[in-house]
């Protein structure tokens, strides 16, 4: 099978918000890459409250890897940032629905409403 | 079609059903929710059917029955008594995927093969099955 790396991983911050570009597949070992590749329980860089996440580049998402995205959003949910996405495909969008993981993570149409309604809410 | 028990082997299944969406024979909702059913249920039997027990394979039946298809996913475990219900918010999803997203889905010991078998159906919106399929 294929042994590249499953997931790249890009953030900066825009406009205060902390947006993270992601790339590949989202699964049980990409899902920790995720989770381990920032110490999320500190709160976002440059003291962003909001992280927004693209999964536009995202092609596969398993059960596994939509838990390790529910803890992701969840570190957050008590004041350290709010946590929204974009590029999502419908398929996905109706399984986020479905574990309930948009209680915590706002879906946007667009990366450009992802930004300017979460700069809004801050 | 058989894959290893290892991560990631799942993936090739994906490699069939792009097959099929390009043929036309499923609708691109419906090629999500199967890709999605299936892949769930071969990390189910990689994981705990084999036990990760990278020679054990996982075996993936796919037939096609008039407009339904039909999907069997084997691994050489013994199985489970009744579908776990002890989810957890963030983990054990999988099976709720696959019973959500499929019309039909059960599971059965088959003796002759002395495998565990997740046998799940899928009525699709074409009704004409393309050729060679």
């Amino acid at each position: 099978m294929d042994k590249q790396v499953e997931l790249q991983i890009q953030a900066k911050l825009n406009k205060g918000v902390y947006l993270v570009q992601l790339t590949g597949d989202i699964t049980k070992k990409s899902g920790k890459q995720l989770l381990d590749w920032h110490h999320w329980e500190a709160g976002l860089p440059g003291q962003s409250k909001r992280l927004v996440l693209d999964f536009g580049r995202v092609n596969y998402i398993n059960s596994a890897g939509i838990g390790d995205l529910i803890r992701l959003v969840r570190m957050g949910k008590d004041g350290l940032y709010q946590s929204g996405c974009f590029g999502l495909n419908y398929h996905y969008e109706k399984l986020f629905h479905m574990v309930g993981l948009t209680r915590w993570l706002t879906i946007y149409p667009s990366e450009w409403a992802a930004l300017d309604t979460e700069t809004e809410v801050g | 079609m058989n894959i290893q028990s290892q991560f990631g082997e799942e993936k090739h299944v994906i490699k069939q059903l792009d097959l099929y969406l390009s043929q036309g024979a499923l609708q691109e909702d419906e090629y999500y929710d199967i890709r999605t059913a299936v892949t769930e249920a071969c990390l189910n039997a990689m994981e705990h059917g084999n036990q990760l027990q990278n020679l054990l394979p996982v075996k993936i039946h796919f037939e096609w029955l008039e407009s339904r298809l039909i999907i069997i996913v084997k691994d050489c475990g013994k199985g489970f008594g009744r579908i776990p219900t002890n989810r957890e918010d963030d983990r054990g999803w999988g099976l709720a995927f696959i019973q959500h997203l499929m019309d039909y889905c059960t599971y059965y010991i088959d003796l002759t093969d002395r495998c565990f078998c997740m046998h799940m159906e899928k009525e699709l919106k074409n009704k004409h099955q393309p050729e060679g399929l």
